[in-house]
């Protein structure tokens, strides 16, 4: 970031704070992300709104991202607002800019917070995340707040709702996707019948984070800091939310603990109860592991094209197309009786 | 004929010096980057040493099961998958034993190359 650039997003905070005075210290772009770029930077007002010192992220569509995806930072942030308001813990979304003439796209401004978010790290014994029955139970608890939030919406308007049932509504869209693809998979096939033949009708429609899991929130010695890319997010059944937290495939090795690699269901299961209310249908949860699975499996295939046509060329999107067939042989496993 | 040591061999030689000389020695931030590498390394080596037997051990069973002759096998496994999706392989079906033991086979193979690990896992692999 430039200086020009960087004396307008001070120019920008002032006009959104009313300070006298603004700095913009220790920027530096943070690693990842090839559809947003995030930069951490400590701001500091004089006066205004928020006076003193703020550690924050800023988040914007990357350089090479067409203006379509512009969009996507606004409706990220009304999101970020939304389950804030209900208890979420999420980086506190600060300002919204979609003034390009500041950076040059649309940009957030959020609270910075600590800790990792890397699943093979949380997983371990080692105190990184705090006592793991009290983490389990807690993201138990932050799910059923995201699930308090139900349609219609007028701040959520851009989310689209299901046409039908929403399982059967992202059957077809995996089915359209492996009818344009290059390489049949009979197996998914197998598991997207089951998948119909199994599907729950629609029943209330709650906000889902959609990629609800280990990997996606961030946490400290201290326990959860906060609950991350909300990209996926959309109107679908609570249980969607839950089975992909619990399938096998984002337990990061630890098997034995089924509530993500970190507690066990119960833990879990207990937290959502508490928070919602409402007791938690068990037994449903599985059809909803079966399409965790099933559609990690389809997102892998894309993944692996993303590298393959030269899209953006990744050793790490072309190893994720080799997973598909642990995904499969799972799934064969899951849907073979019935 | 070829020199040795073949495609295979070298692969399997880089593989042991990416593991045992540079891994230990590697800064900490770069050690993801390595096992992944190594783990590419280590899938190309099994298609190598699998060679092409898995597929023609396919397109054999693909041809048993569709009863026809299948050159072209994208062209016969799409035609299982339609066939799957419209129902032909539900629990009833006089075909839903012999697919399943295909989709099995199909997928052991595959894992045989991509992530033989998973075969080695106990108590949780489709019973054959």
């Amino acid at each position: 970031m430039n200086d020009d650039r960087r004396r307008a997003l001070e120019r920008f905070l002032g006009r959104a704070t009313g300070a006298t005075a603004v700095a913009v210290e220790d920027l530096r772009r943070l690693s990842g992300g090839a559809v947003q770029e995030n930069w951490r930077l400590d701001l500091v007002f004089e006066g205004g709104t928020r006076p003193g010192r703020h550690a924050c992220v800023l988040r914007c569509d990357s350089a090479s991202a067409g203006v379509a995806a512009s969009l996507g930072r606004a409706q990220e942030f009304a999101l970020l607002k939304a389950v804030a308001a209900v208890g979420v813990t999420v980086p506190e979304p600060l300002w919204l800019c979609e003034d390009p003439s500041v950076l040059g796209r649309a940009f957030f401004v959020m609270r910075r917070i600590e800790g990792t978010a890397a699943g093979h790290v949380l997983v371990k014994d080692d105190g990184f995340r705090g006592d793991r029955v009290a983490l389990a139970e807690r993201l138990g608890e932050e799910l059923a707040r995201i699930h308090s939030i139900r349609p219609p919406r007028p701040d959520l308007a851009f989310l689209p709702l299901p046409d039908g049932a929403p399982a059967l509504v992202t059957i077809a869209r995996h089915r359209a996707f492996l009818d344009a693809h290059p390489t049949p998979y009979p197996a998914l096939e197998w598991a997207l019948r089951w998948l119909e033949r199994h599907a729950p009708p629609r029943g209330e429609l709650t906000l889902c984070h959609r990629d609800y899991r280990t990997g996606n929130y961030m946490a400290d010695a201290s326990g959860l800091t906060g609950i991350l890319d909300w990209e996926f997010a959309g109107w679908s059944d609570p249980l969607e939310d839950v089975g992909w937290f619990c399938a096998e495939c984002w337990r990061f090795g630890r098997d034995d603990r089924e509530a993500g690699g970190i507690g066990a269901r119960e833990d879990f299961y207990r937290g959502w109860e508490r928070v919602s209310g409402r007791p938690l249908d068990r037994a449903a949860v599985r059809y909803w592991e079966v399409m965790a699975h099933t559609t990690w499996a389809v997102v892998a295939v894309q993944q692996a094209e993303r590298h393959l046509s030269g899209v953006e060329d990744s050793l790490l999107l072309a190893l994720t197309g080799h997973i598909v067939p642990e995904l499969e042989w799972t799934l064969i496993a899951m849907t073979e009786a019935d | 004929m070829r020199e040795r040591p073949d495609g295979r061999e070298l692969l399997a030689a880089a593989r042991r010096v990416l593991r045992e000389k540079l891994l230990p020695q590697l800064d900490p931030s770069l050690r993801h980057d390595l096992l992944m590498v190594i783990n590419a390394v280590s899938i190309a080596e099994r298609g190598l040493a699998l060679g092409p037997a898995p597929l023609d051990e396919e397109r054999r069973r693909l041809a048993a099961l569709l009863g026809e002759e299948t050159g072209d096998l994208v062209a016969a496994s799409r035609r299982l998958a339609e066939s799957i999706r419209a129902g032909d392989v539900d629990p009833g079906r006089p075909a839903r034993a012999a697919v399943l033991a295909h989709l099995r086979a199909t997928g052991r193979d595959r894992l045989a190359e991509s992530n033989p690990r998973r075969l080695g896992r106990s108590g949780e692999a489709p019973a054959s």
